[in-house]
């Protein structure tokens, strides 16, 4: 390529005019020989004249006439230069010797025939030239590198918004001087060994730096070592009097500082603000060379914030940081709740209301267990016989030597007393006369329950079938007409060949699912219940409708029915029984007067109020 | 008294005094008997089914293969693998099928044993209260069985007032008529002492219970001593 001499753009060598100006470069060819790439011609066309003028010159002993200087970057004049090429060849042509005229020859003929001298400056200038260039090249890549440093700070920085704190006069953040009254001894005693480490960072960096010809990614990849280094250390301080001295700052004394800046610092938006300024001063190093490149970026001065030394400084402003975290974490969780319901307040247990509650229950107790232990137990009351136990009474006395009577035991641990104090007295009363008893159970419970219950009615024990399924379970035993389905137990048959199903029950959808499953396929009065007294108001409807023979509920009727069996029982204390009634119904009447008192307490306070 | 005995029960007495320990509120030995309580219950139970329905109804007709009881095994196979496959997140769906299957047939079953079993009877009785044949005793008016019909009558009529206005209450705040409010009242009566029959049989039967419990421990204790 060939330059321009008109406005210095490059061109093919081939060209005869600049495409950039139009300039004609037809000169340039002018002389043969001449390294169009080496720059300046003219410089050589010069050089190459005055050599042999020189020559000529000591050859006739002509040391009088002064050489012509040889500058450096300044083109001669060329007219004195045309003048005195076009003179002195003619002039002297015949007095040449012979070897000057070779030399002269060979001079228009080969590239190198300026002589060594003449190599030797225009490798003068070009090396100059080259290390200006490259002097050049080196300030704009770090220019460029610092330009590429701050972009990326400021994009890891938008990441993390948040509220810029108020500075000092002093210039210092807010989230420094917490940290300083925080800590403000550890900060004074901690400022020599920042100037310490803040130099070795800073020289550390600038061996970095000086390394000269590295390119900017290179220079990015310094980053991680020199902040390595200089991690424990205090951040450069901006004040001018560590600024003041240059000899301990070098050439890129704002690059080398941004090297050592923590990372932390690039989380505040204060640090971040103190960066920007960062550019640095322009020292006069850079001075002409940005100015002859047309940069005229201003490098401010070093803007640096002071670094914690210590652990626990970092670490109060992680923490206020942290607590700025959570206050937005927070903050957006209130926008989240915006628009839904309140939760349910949480209301306050009185731990009073724990108290009454154990006074009560440890008083029952009490009351039962001294009855049990001292009362004697009385003789049992004779009670009229209820109109439902008086059927199942007579259902009951109806069943004969070899009829099957189904006992479905279908209760839980729970009220197994209860139950197995109705039951036996029946059980046995049966038994004894002869008629056939075959359990059944839906509950896996009664399966070791019955063993029990067998127990209690000094019965032997037999086997008792499981039916699975529930309420599809029962349906199905009431729908076995050949007795062949695989869905009820072998052993049992058909429901009608038995002639009363006693259900030994203590829970309402339990008797629901024989009463409406089992019951409209069955001949009316085939179903007699043992109940729990809970269930009581359940069956009486169901007795008035005609869909049960009978039904005891409770260890009242159950011990009167076992007394119509002529069966007696020796039963739960019947003391302790009403002791426990009595009981409740205190408990009920003092509730009902504390509430009633309570509301009247209530009103008396509205009323003034109003 | 043999050693196991004394052993179950020093367990017995440890887990009623447990319970009891619920006198002052959730505490951890009372959820600790409670979940002895659900475990052993559970693990029992699935014992028994395993044993009862499982091995029987399911594994051992899938032996007999060739026969009807193997193919008809084939198809609770089937529906048991299905809901199987709720365990895995992605199949969820395909366990819908035997539970819609069950649920579906347990609806059904269930409204045609109510209508059938408790709907039908129990309309049947209270209209057969006002039969003539039951309301005359030798040819003369039973005035107590018709005062007990009409009594039962007007309490399932109220008692339908105020379920059937509370709703439509809840719906619009409209006001209702003096009348309905009244015959809503008197259902509200009825229902109260519905409800308080149950709570005494409720605290009946758990005060059987209980005193079931205490009388045990007074043996079980007497027993003790007694060597």
């Amino acid at each position: 390529m060939i330059l321009c001499p008109h406005c210095g753009k490059e061109n093919l060598p081939v060209a005869t005019r600049c495409v950039h100006c139009g300039e004609d470069l037809e000169d340039l060819f002018r002389i043969e020989g001449t390294d169009p790439d080496a720059g300046l011609p003219e410089e050589q066309d010069i050089s190459v004249s005055d050599l042999l003028q020189a020559f000529r010159q000591e050859d006739d002993s002509q040391a009088e006439k002064p050489r012509p200087v040889i500058s450096i970057g300044k083109t001669p004049e060329p007219a004195a230069s045309e003048e005195t090429q076009s003179v002195t060849p003619e002039g002297e042509d015949e007095q040449t010797p012979e070897w000057l005229a070779r030399i002269r020859k060979r001079a228009l003929q080969e590239e190198d025939a300026a002589g060594e001298l003449s190599r030797k400056i225009n490798a003068m200038e070009a090396s100059r030239a080259e290390e200006h260039q490259g002097r050049v090249d080196e300030e704009f890549a770090n220019w460029i590198a610092r330009i590429r440093e701050n972009a990326r700070r400021e994009n890891l920085l938008a990441a993390k918004p948040a509220e810029p704190s108020p500075e000092s006069e002093e210039g210092v953040p807010e989230w420094l001087r917490k940290v300083r009254e925080l800590q403000p001894q550890d900060a004074e005693q901690n400022q020599p060994s920042e100037e310490t480490i803040a130099g070795f960072s800073i020289e550390a960096s600038a061996q970095e730096a000086e390394q000269g010809d590295e390119p900017a990614q290179e220079a990015e990849q310094v980053d991680e070592p020199a902040l390595e280094q200089s991690e424990p250390a205090e951040a450069l301080a901006a004040n001018p009097q560590e600024e003041s001295e240059p000899g301990a700052v070098p050439e890129l004394e704002s690059e080398s500082a941004e090297l050592v800046l923590h990372p932390d610092e690039e989380a505040s938006p204060d640090a971040r603000a103190d960066e920007e300024p960062s550019e640095g001063p322009k020292t006069p190093e850079l001075e002409p060379v940005l100015e002859e490149l047309g940069l005229t970026a201003e490098v401010g001065a070093l803007d640096l914030e002071e670094k914690p030394s210590s652990s626990e400084e970092l670490s109060a402003d992680l923490l206020l940081l942290r607590k700025q975290k959570e206050n937005a974490q927070m903050l957006m969780t209130l926008i989240g709740e915006e628009g839904k319901g309140l939760p349910p307040a949480k209301t306050a247990r009185e731990a009073s209301k724990g108290w009454y509650r154990f006074i009560l229950g440890a008083f029952l107790l009490l009351v039962l267990a001294a009855v049990i232990v001292f009362v004697p137990e009385a003789r049992p009351i004779k009670f009229e016989n209820p109109t439902p136990a008086v059927a199942l009474k007579d259902a009951l006395n109806a069943l004969e030597s070899g009829d099957t009577v189904l006992v479905v035991q279908e209760y839980q641990a729970a009220t197994s007393a209860e139950m197995e104090q109705m039951s036996a007295p029946v059980l046995r009363a049966l038994e004894e006369r002869g008629v056939k008893l075959q359990f059944l159970t839906t509950h896996p419970n009664g399966l070791w329950l019955s063993a029990n219950l067998m127990d209690a009615a000094d019965i032997p024990a037999r086997e008792i079938s499981y039916l699975a399924g529930g309420r599809l379970g029962v349906l199905a035993a009431a729908l076995q007409l050949d007795e062949s389905s695989a869905a009820v137990p072998g052993a049992l048959e058909n429901l009608e060949n038995y002639t009363l199903i006693l259900l030994l029950e203590d829970s309402q959808a339990d008797i629901q699912n024989w009463i409406e499953q089992a019951g409209p396929w069955l001949k009316a009065g085939k179903l007699g219940i043992l109940a729990s007294s809970q269930n009581a108001a359940l069956l009486l409807p169901y007795y008035d409708a005609g869909q049960l023979a009978g039904y005891a509920a409770g260890t009242m009727e159950g011990r009167v029915l076992a007394d119509a069996l002529d069966a007696p029982t020796a039963g739960a204390p019947s003391r302790a029984y009403q002791a426990g009634l009595l009981v409740m119904i205190a408990v009920l009447l003092l509730g009902m007067i504390i509430k009633a008192e309570a509301d009247s307490n209530a009103r008396h306070q509205k009323e003034p109020e109003a | 008294m043999n050693p196991m005995d004394i052993v179950l029960g020093v367990i017995g007495i440890a887990l009623s005094v447990m319970i009891f320990s619920y006198l002052l509120g959730d505490n951890f030995f009372f959820r600790v008997a409670l979940y002895i309580l659900v475990g052993v219950s559970s693990g029992y139970a699935a014992a028994v089914l395993v044993l009862k329905v499982i091995i029987p109804r399911l594994i051992e007709p899938l032996r007999e293969s060739g026969t009807d009881a193997f193919w008809l095994g084939l198809v609770p196979l089937a529906l048991c693998l299905l809901l199987a496959l709720m365990l895995v997140p992605r199949t969820v769906k395909a366990g819908t099928l035997p539970l819609a299957f069950l649920a579906g047939t347990a609806a059904a079953i269930g409204v045609a044993g109510i209508s059938r079993g408790t709907l039908a009877p129990q309309l049947l009785a209270i209209v057969n209260r006002f039969s003539p044949d039951l309301l005359r005793e030798n040819a003369v008016a039973d005035w107590g069985g018709i005062v007990e019909a009409f009594f039962i009558l007007f309490g399932v009529i109220s008692v339908l007032f105020y379920f059937h206005h509370r709703l439509s209450r809840r719906s619009a705040d409209a006001q209702r008529p003096l009348l309905v409010e009244g015959i809503s009242g008197v259902g509200q009566v009825f229902l109260g002492i519905s409800f308080g029959m149950l709570f005494v049989g409720f605290y009946s039967a758990a005060l059987t219970a209980l005193i079931a419990r205490i009388v045990w421990l007074k043996e079980f204790i007497v027993a003790l001593l007694a060597g």
